[in-house]
């Protein structure tokens, strides 16, 4: 009966600790009254084959044990939509700081100073980290859950309040439109207050003591984001009238889109954006700031070239009157 | 279970749920007398109702927290052995759930007799 003990010393293993004597005496009388029964059948004692037939027969100790466990998961059905949900958007924005901060010290790292500026590192870092927040989430999840099943929130909600009813059409086309008008009018102020001060930026001889400067590239680039600007001041005020998209009006969008992809790549080609003189300071230190702060505005205007890009994009559909894109990332990208 | 997973798999997997409440009348049903689990397991089986060890054991562990079954550790033939016998709250919780067997059993051959007659009118329809 060595292969008896043995099996019934595997079950107990896993068995919860306050019930295992009681679980295992039981098991192990179950066990013991069908081979005393096989044996009174056959006449004689089972052989080590028959034994080990009936323990298989039986099941896995882990199997038999996991019945007598009254929680099988760590996160039940009820609450993991939402836990996917939230891992799959919180794991999403992490790799983008993730990425952000990567290009930041790779790019801002004094020579010499290599620290974690490696891809190889900086991929190893990330998976560690995607593993630590996994795991976090988890465990808050799985509180969740318990919680969730000693609260029974189900009993607590109104079908009469609970959801929203779906728009009619012509309530969702004058809501689409009041979105436009906003984002157009936003559109307007805001191109207005760049433009004053475009048109005015290189009027405006810097006093001697100013630190920060802007490079030449911008200089070169006055007329095409000038012509940007108003391009886009004139499709928002357009928008503004006549909030429903046509397809003329994707196509002069479209255009203006290439135009502001084409400024970003002009910009991000130059590599600095602008310069930075502090009278006095070591050079080495304001090279360090000027290299920080030129770093911000690339990134700064590479997310703009993203956001033209998706823009582009939408635009380029809606001319050729295609479905849009309802991926959410080109419509977080565009804005929609 | 997939709609690609073999046939036989998923009427395994429907045959365990329909049986899945079956049991519990049936275990209730059985402990109107006094057993064990092994005589237990035995007796339902020599009744046509197979059930492993895996399933009996933790569901008259349930039973028995829900105060439906009473148990006690007694000897017998010079061994220790856990008897299970119903309570008389398990005796009423067997009369409510006989009655919903059998109200389930009528609904459903009243829904096959008529599934039955549907089927014969759809065949002569297209026939």
């Amino acid at each position: 009966m060595d292969m008896v003990e043995r099996y019934l010393q595997a079950v107990r293993y896993w068995l919860p600790v306050a019930e295992r004597d009681d679980l295992v005496a039981e098991l192990a009388e179950d066990i013991r009254s069908e081979v005393q029964e096989r044996e009174r059948e056959g006449g004689r004692p089972l052989g080590e084959e028959e034994l080990r037939d009936l323990l298989q027969r039986h099941g896995h100790p882990l199997w038999v044990a996991s019945r007598y466990v009254p929680q099988q998961w760590l996160i039940g059905p009820a609450v993991l939509p939402i836990y996917r949900q939230v891992l799959r958007w919180s794991l999403g924005c992490l790799a983008a700081i993730f990425v952000a901060a990567a290009v930041f010290v790779s790019v801002s790292a004094a020579p010499g100073r290599a620290g974690l500026t490696s891809p190889a590192a900086w991929v190893w870092n990330g998976v560690l980290w995607a593993f630590a927040y996994s795991g976090l989430l988890t465990l808050v999840f799985a509180w969740i859950e318990r919680r969730h099943a000693a609260v029974k929130p189900t009993d607590r909600w109104d079908p009469a309040q609970a959801f929203e009813l779906p728009q009619s059409p012509e309530h969702a086309q004058a809501a689409e439109a009041a979105r436009i008008r906003v984002g157009a009018a936003g559109g307007l102020a805001g191109g207005a207050a760049f433009l004053a001060w475009w048109l005015g930026a290189w009027r405006f001889e810097p006093p001697a003591e100013l630190l920060v400067r802007l490079t030449p590239i911008w200089r070169t680039l006055w007329w095409p984001i000038l012509v940007l600007t108003v391009a886009s001041m004139a499709l928002a005020a357009v928008a503004l009238v006549r909030p429903q998209p046509t397809r003329r009006r994707a196509a002069l969008a479209f255009a203006r889109d290439l135009l502001g992809a084409g400024v970003v790549a002009a910009l991000l080609g130059a590599g600095e954006l602008i310069e930075i003189v502090v009278p006095g300071a070591p050079a080495e230190r304001v090279a360090t700031l000027a290299r920080t702060v030129n770093l911000s505005l690339l990134v700064t205007v590479a997310a703009f070239g993203l956001a033209y890009l998706a823009e582009a994009v939408r635009d380029l559909r809606r001319a050729r009157g295609s479905a849009p894109i309802r991926h959410w990332a080109v419509r977080l990208l565009a804005g929609d | 279970m997939p709609a690609s997973a073999p046939m036989d798999e998923r009427f395994e997997s429907l045959r365990l749920e329909l049986r899945r409440g079956c049991l519990t009348v049936a275990v209730l049903a059985a402990l109107k007398t006094e057993r064990y689990g092994y005589t237990l397991r035995k007796d339902l089986a020599e009744q046509g109702l197979e059930i492993d060890e895996g399933t009996l054991y933790p569901l008259l562990r349930r039973l028995e927290a829900q105060g439906l079954l009473r148990s006690e550790w007694r000897e017998e033939d010079r061994r220790n052995k856990r008897f299970y016998l119903l309570s008389d709250d398990g005796k009423a919780m067997l009369r409510q759930l006989v009655a919903e067997w059998h109200g389930l059993d009528a609904s459903l051959h009243a829904i096959l007799k008529e599934g039955r007659r549907g089927h014969g009118r759809t065949v002569l329809a297209g026939g």
